[in-house]
C-alpha cells in the first residue's frame, strides 16, 4: 500500500479529518477494532445470504418444475409498482452509504437527516408493499386455504383483454385455458364464495354427486377433466404465491428491522448518545440496508420480471 | 489488596484474602446477569447446558425403561412419540450444539490465544440470554403438550397433520440457532484478529483450530434450517404450502434443506469435542500432537466436505439414485480426515509419557468409541446396506457413539481438564476416573446391543418388538442406568470440589498453552500483560525436523511475572 | 516479559505489509448510484423485449436479468459497502457467503437426475385412494 493512499486514508480521502474513535478494552489499536467489527458483520450477513437462499433455491426449483404456472402466476404482480420498489430501494441504499460516510466525519446532523431520508424511503417501501399485499389478497391470492385462483383469473382476464394483433405466448395461460375449458363444458358450478366453507370430503375431492345449483350448504364441484387439470395449475399457482409471500414477506421484516435499528441510530444522534461518538453503529448498519437492497435486486426480476 | 503471589495461592492461609479473580472480583447477582466477561458467560452457560443435558437425559431414561419390554405399558403411542422427540429436540439443540463451545469455547478461547476478552462481549452475553430463551421455549413447548414429530420434523407431518406443539418447539430450536451464530461469530473474529503477537494459525493450538472450523459451519449451515424450519411454521399457520404434495410441492425438499444443516450440525457438535482431546492428549502425553498440520487441514476438510454428504440421510427417500450415488461417494471420504486424526492422535501417544489422568481416561474413551462410531457410519453411506440399515436401531447406536462417545465424552474431558482453571479447585482424582469408567462400560453396554438390535431389523422410534429382540433391550437398559450413574456422578464430586477442593495452581497438569499462564482462576481481564508467543504449539520440547529432542521448550512454566493476579483495576 | 501490540490487520508475521481500511470519496456514491438506476432500466427494458427471438433459445432472458442483477449487486458490495478498500478478511467473509450458497444447488441434481421427473407431481385427486 503506498504512502500516499495511507495518508489519505488516514484523512478520510476527502481532506475531512476523521473522529476520533474510542478503543474497547479487547482490542490493542482501532484499526484491529474497526476490521472486527466490519468482519462480524459481514459474517452476520454471510448467515443472511443462506437464510434467503433457501427460499431463492426452493423458488427456483419450482419455477423450473413449474414455468407456465410461474409464467401465468406473475402477471399478477405488478411491474410497475416493483420498479418503484426498486427505485426506492437504491436511493435508500445511497443515503445510507452517504450517512455512514458524514458519520466518519462527525458530522452528525447531516447523519441524522441521511439516515432519516433512508427511513423515508423504507416506509415507502413498506407501503407500497401495503399496497401489493392488499390487493392480492383481495383477488383471493394469499395462499392459505381462501385461495381462490379461478376468481383472481377471472378478475384479472376481465381487465386485460389481450391487445388486437398481439401475440400471445401460448405457453403463458395454461390455468386460464383449463378454467374456460371447465366453464364451456358446464358440468360445473365453479364460483366458490369465500363465505362457503367446503365440507371436508369436497375438500379432499372425494365426492362426485352432483347436486342442485341452488344448494347453498355445500359446495360440490364434478370434476371435468379441464377442471382436474386446472385444480392442479391452481394448486402449483398456490406454491408460487406462497414462495412469493414469503420471500417478500421475509424481506419486508428486514426492511422493518432496518427501520427500528435507524431509527435507533437517528435518536442516538438527535441526543448525543456516546455510542454514536463513533461512526462504526452506522457503518454496520448501513452494511445491514446494503445486503437488504442486494436481496431486492435479486428478488425484482426473479418474482416479477419472468418472460 | 494483598500482593500475593502464586507461591501463596494454595498455601492454606487464615488471613491472606483471595487474590482477586473473576470469581470474586464482584459479588452481586447483577453483576453476574450482566456481565461481558467470556468467563462468566461461560459458567452460566455450563449450568444452563448442564440443565439441558439432565432433562434430555430424564427423557432418555424414560425411553429405556419403556423399552425394557417388548410391549412397554409405561408410555402411551403418543406418549412415546413426544418423548423420544423431546430427547432428541433437547439434546441435540440445547446440549450437543451449544456445550463445548459455548462453555469450553467460550471459557478457555481468549485465555488460549492471549486475548482479553472475546472480540465482542455484548455479544456473548446476548448470545447465552438468547439460549436461555430457547431452551424456556423449548421446555415450555415439551411439558405444555410436547411434539411427536421426531426432532426432524419431517413434513407433511410436522407442517400439516401433527397436532402437537410444534410451532413452539421449532421457534425455541430457530432462536437456539441464533445463538449458535452469535457465537460463531464472536469466535471468528477472535480468531482472526485477536491472536496473541507471535501467535500465527500454525502455533495456534488445535483447540482453536477446531473452534474456526465449527464457527464457519454454524455461520454457512444454521441459517438454512432456520428457514426451513420457518418455512413449516408457516405452512402450520398461515396454510401456505411449499412442501405440500397435495398441492405438487416435495417433502424431499424439506428433507433436502434440513439436512443441509444437520449434517453439518453434526460437525458442529463433534469438532469442538475434537479440539478438546487434542489438548488433553498433548498434555497427558507430554509431547506435541503428531501431525500438526495435518490434523488442522483435516479439520477444516471436515468443515468443507461435511456441507456435501447430507444426501446420506436421504437414501431411502425418492431422491435420485444417481445422486445417491454422490452422496455415498463423498461420505466414505469425508470419513478420512477424521480417521486421520484418530491416527494421529494415537501416534501422538507413541513415545510419550502418558498419564492416566480422569481427562485422559475419557479422550481413551473418546478415541474408541468415535472410531466405533465413524466406522459403523460407513455402513450407512454404502447405499446397498444402508437400504436395510436406514431407520433401524443401527442408526441410532451409530450417532450415538459419535454424539455421545464422541461428543459428550469430549465435553466431559474438557470440563476435568480445565475445571482446575476455571474454578481453581482441584476434584477428587478417584471419583473422576470412577465416573470415566463407569461412563465407558455403561455407555458400552448401553450401545452395543443397539447394533445388534437393528441389525436384526427393529426399526427406531418404536416402543413395540418382537420379544426375541428383548435380550439386547434389557442389556441396553441397563446399560443407560449405569451411564446415567455415571453422568451424575461428576455434578456432585465437581460441585463438592468447588468449597472442599485443593487449591489449583495455574498449571495443575504442567501443560503448554497460553490459559496455564493465568492464575487459577484468572483475573476478570485475563492477562496483565498481553504475552509474545514465541515458542510452537505443545512444544513440551523443542523438536528437529525429525522428530527428536532438540532442545528444552520455550514455554514459560516458571514464569512468575505473568502468574501474578492484577491487583489493581486494569483502567480502560 | 514484552508485551507486543496486536497491530492492524491482526498479527501480521514480520515483513508483511499491514492492511487498513480505506474509504472512498463521495463522488464514488453518487457513481454507483447512478449506473445502479441505469442498469434498472436495462432490467425493465429486458423484460419486454423477448429474447427468444432474435438468439433462439428461451433461457436468454433469465440469465441476462440475472447477469444485470449480478453486476448491481457487485456494484453494491464494493462501492457501497466498501468491499473495495476492505482487507483481505473482508473480501473472503463478502465473497464467502454468495459463493456458499450455490451448494444448495446441488438439490437441482435431485430433481434433474431422477428417474421420472414428473413422477413426484401432484397426480390429481382421482387418482388418490
Amino acid at each position: 500500500m503506498s504512502l500516499k493512499s495511507m495518508e489519505n486514508a488516514a484523512v478520510g480521502g476527502s481532506g475531512h479529518h476523521m473522529i476520533d474513535q474510542k478503543l474497547s478494552v479487547q482490542f490493542e489499536d482501532l484499526d484491529q477494532q474497526n476490521e472486527s467489527y466490519i468482519v462480524g458483520m459481514w459474517s452476520f450477513l454471510v448467515t443472511e445470504v443462506m437464510f434467503f437462499g433457501a427460499l431463492f433455491l426452493a423458488y427456483t426449483l419450482y419455477r423450473t418444475m413449474y414455468f407456465n404456472t410461474y409464467l401465468e402466476a406473475h402477471h399478477f404482480l405488478d411491474v410497475k409498482l416493483g420498479t418503484l420498489n426498486t427505485l426506492v430501494l437504491l436511493s435508500s441504499s445511497l443515503s445510507a452509504a452517504l450517512a455512514v460516510f458524514y458519520a466518519q466525519h462527525g458530522q452528525r446532523i447531516k447523519v441524522a437527516l441521511l439516515l432519516a431520508f433512508t427511513c423515508i424511503c423504507a416506509f415507502g417501501f413498506m407501503g407500497i408493499k401495503f399496497v401489493e399485499y392488499t390487493s392480492k389478497i383481495n383477488e383471493g391470492l394469499l395462499p392459505d386455504q381462501n385461495f381462490n385462483y379461478a376468481k383472481a383469473l377471472t378478475v384479472f382476464h376481465e381487465h386485460h383483454k389481450p391487445a388486437v394483433g398481439v401475440e400471445e405466448n401460448p405457453r403463458a395461460n395454461v390455468a386460464w385455458d383449463q378454467l374456460e375449458l371447465a366453464r364451456k363444458a358446464n358440468q360445473v358450478s365453479f364460483v366458490e364464495p369465500m363465505d362457503n366453507p367446503k365440507t371436508p370430503e369436497v375438500e379432499a375431492g372425494f365426492d362426485n354427486r352432483v347436486t342442485s345449483a341452488s344448494d347453498t350448504t355445500t359446495r360440490v364441484v364434478v370434476k371435468s377433466a379441464a377442471r382436474e387439470r386446472f385444480d392442479i395449475e391452481a394448486g402449483k399457482a398456490k406454491i408460487f404465491f406462497s414462495i412469493y409471500f414469503c420471500m417478500t414477506g421475509l424481506h419486508g421484516i428486514h426492511v422493518i428491522i432496518g427501520i427500528i435499528c435507524m431509527v435507533t441510530l437517528i435518536l442516538m444522534y438527535l441526543t448525543k448518545h456516546e455510542a454514536v461518538d463513533d461512526y462504526m453503529p452506522t457503518e454496520m448498519v448501513g452494511l445491514y440496508w446494503h445486503f437488504v437492497d442486494i436481496v431486492w435486486i435479486f428478488l425484482f426480476p426473479l418474482m416479477y420480471l419472468i418472460s | 489488596m494483598s500482593t500475593a503471589t502464586l507461591k501463596d495461592v494454595g498455601k492454606p492461609h487464615d488471613k491472606v484474602k483471595e487474590p482477586l479473580n473473576y470469581l470474586n472480583a464482584t459479588n452481586t447477582i447483577k453483576s453476574w446477569l450482566f456481565t461481558v466477561d467470556h468467563k462468566r458467560i461461560a459458567i452460566m452457560y455450563l449450568v444452563a447446558v448442564s440443565v439441558a443435558f439432565l432433562l434430555g437425559g430424564l427423557a432418555a431414561g424414560m425411553i429405556r425403561v419403556e423399552l425394557t419390554v417388548p410391549k412397554g405399558q409405561f408410555l402411551t403411542n403418543d406418549a412415546y412419540n413426544k418423548v423420544f422427540t423431546a430427547h432428541g429436540v433437547i439434546m441435540i439443540f440445547f446440549f450437543l450444539i451449544p456445550a463445548v463451545p459455548a462453555v469450553l469455547g467460550n471459557f478457555i478461547l481468549p485465555l488460549m490465544l492471549g486475548a482479553r476478552d472475546l472480540a465482542f462481549p455484548r455479544l456473548n452475553l446476548l448470545s447465552f440470554y438468547v439460549y436461555s430463551a430457547a431452551l424456556v421455549m423449548g421446555l415450555a413447548a415439551i411439558i405444555g403438550g410436547g411434539v411427536d414429530t421426531g426432532w426432524t420434523f419431517y413434513t407433511p407431518y410436522s407442517s400439516v397433520y401433527s397436532n402437537s406443539n410444534v410451532a413452539l418447539t421449532i421457534m425455541a430450536a430457530f432462536v437456539a440457532g441464533f445463538s449458535s451464530i452469535f457465537t460463531g461469530l464472536n469466535f471468528i473474529v477472535t480468531i482472526h484478529k485477536m491472536r496473541a503477537p507471535g501467535m500465527t494459525w500454525f502455533k495456534m493450538p488445535l483447540f482453536a483450530w477446531a473452534m474456526y472450523a465449527t464457527s464457519v459451519i454454524i455461520m454457512l449451515g444454521t441459517p438454512v434450517v432456520a428457514i426451513t424450519l420457518a418455512l413449516v411454521v408457516v405452512e402450520r399457520t398461515l396454510g401456505f404450502g411449499i412442501f405440500s404434495p397435495e398441492i405438487g410441492g416435495d417433502p424431499v425438499l424439506f428433507q433436502h434443506l434440513f439436512w443441509f444443516y444437520s449434517h453439518p450440525a453434526v460437525y458442529i457438535m463433534v469438532l469442538p469435542a475434537m479440539g478438546v482431546i487434542n489438548e488433553v492428549i498433548a498434555a497427558n502425553s507430554k509431547k506435541r500432537i503428531f501431525g500438526y498440520e495435518f490434523v488442522a487441514f483435516s479439520t477444516m476438510a471436515i468443515a468443507v466436505f461435511g456441507f456435501i454428504v447430507w444426501g446420506h440421510h436421504m437414501f431411502a427417500t425418492s431422491q435420485s439414485m444417481y445422486l445417491g450415488l454422490v452422496f455415498s461417494v463423498l461420505s466414505f471420504l469425508v470419513a478420512v480426515p477424521s480417521a486421520v486424526k484418530i491416527f494421529n492422535w494415537a501416534t501422538t501417544m507413541y513415545k510419550g509419557s502418558v498419564e492416566l489422568t480422569s481427562h485422559m481416561l475419557y479422550a481413551f474413551g473418546f478415541l474408541g468409541l468415535f472410531t466405533i462410531g465413524g466406522l459403523t457410519g460407513l455402513y450407512l453411506s454404502s447405499l446397498a446396506t444402508d437400504i436395510h440399515l436406514t431407520a433401524t436401531y443401527f442408526v441410532v447406536a451409530h450417532f450415538h457413539y459419535v454424539m455421545v462417545g464422541g461428543t459428550a465424552m469430549g465435553f466431559l474431558a474438557g470440563l476435568h481438564f480445565w475445571w482446575p482453571k476455571m474454578t481453581g479447585r482441584m476434584y477428587n482424582e478417584v471419583w473422576g476416573k470412577v465416573s470415566a469408567v463407569l461412563v465407558f462400560l455403561g455407555f458400552n453396554l448401553t450401545f452395543l446391543p443397539q447394533f445388534v438390535v437393528g441389525y436384526l431389523g427393529m426399526p427406531r422410534r418404536y416402543h413395540f418388538y418382537p420379544p426375541e429382540f428383548q435380550l439386547w433391550h434389557v442389556m441396553s437398559t441397563g446399560g443407560a442406568f449405569v451411564l446415567g450413574v455415571g453422568f451424575l456422578l461428576p455434578v456432585f464430586y465437581l460441585i463438592h470440589s468447588l468449597k472442599h477442593g485443593e487449591k489449583a495452581g495455574s498449571n495443575p497438569w504442567r501443560a503448554v498453552g497460553l490459559e496455564w499462564l493465568t492464575t487459577s482462576p484468572p483475573d476478570t481481564h485475563n492477562f496483565h500483560e498481553v504475552p509474545v508467543v514465541t515458542w510452537e504449539a505443545y512444544e513440551y520440547f523443542q523438536e528437529s525436523h525429525h522428530g527428536g529432542d532438540v532442545g528444552p521448550s520455550r514455554f514459560p512454566f516458571d514464569d512468575e511475572a505473568v502468574h501474578v493476579s492484577s491487583d489493581e483495576e486494569v483502567h480502560v | 516479559m514484552a508485551s507486543g501490540h496486536g497491530h492492524g490487520a491482526g498479527f501480521a508475521p514480520e515483513g508483511a505489509p499491514i492492511e487498513r481500511i480505506t474509504h472512498p470519496k463521495l463522488s464514488l456514491y453518487f457513481g454507483t448510484y447512478f449506473a445502479l438506476l441505469g442498469l434498472l432500466v436495462v432490467t425493465v427494458i429486458l423484460y419486454f423485449i423477448d429474447l427468444s427471438k432474435m438468439w433462439n433459445w428461451v433461457g436468454w432472458n433469465i440469465v441476462i436479468a440475472l447477469i444485470v442483477a449480478t453486476v448491481k449487486a457487485v456494484l453494491v458490495v464494493l462501492n457501497f459497502m466498501n468491499v473495495k478498500g476492505g482487507t483481505r478478511l473482508i473480501w473472503l467473509w463478502a465473497a464467502l457467503g454468495f459463493i456458499w450458497v450455490f451448494l444448495m444447488g446441488i438439490i437441482f441434481l435431485d430433481y434433474q437426475f431422477r428417474p421420472d421427473s414428473t413422477a413426484w407431481q401432484w397426480q390429481g385427486l382421482t387418482d388418490r385412494k
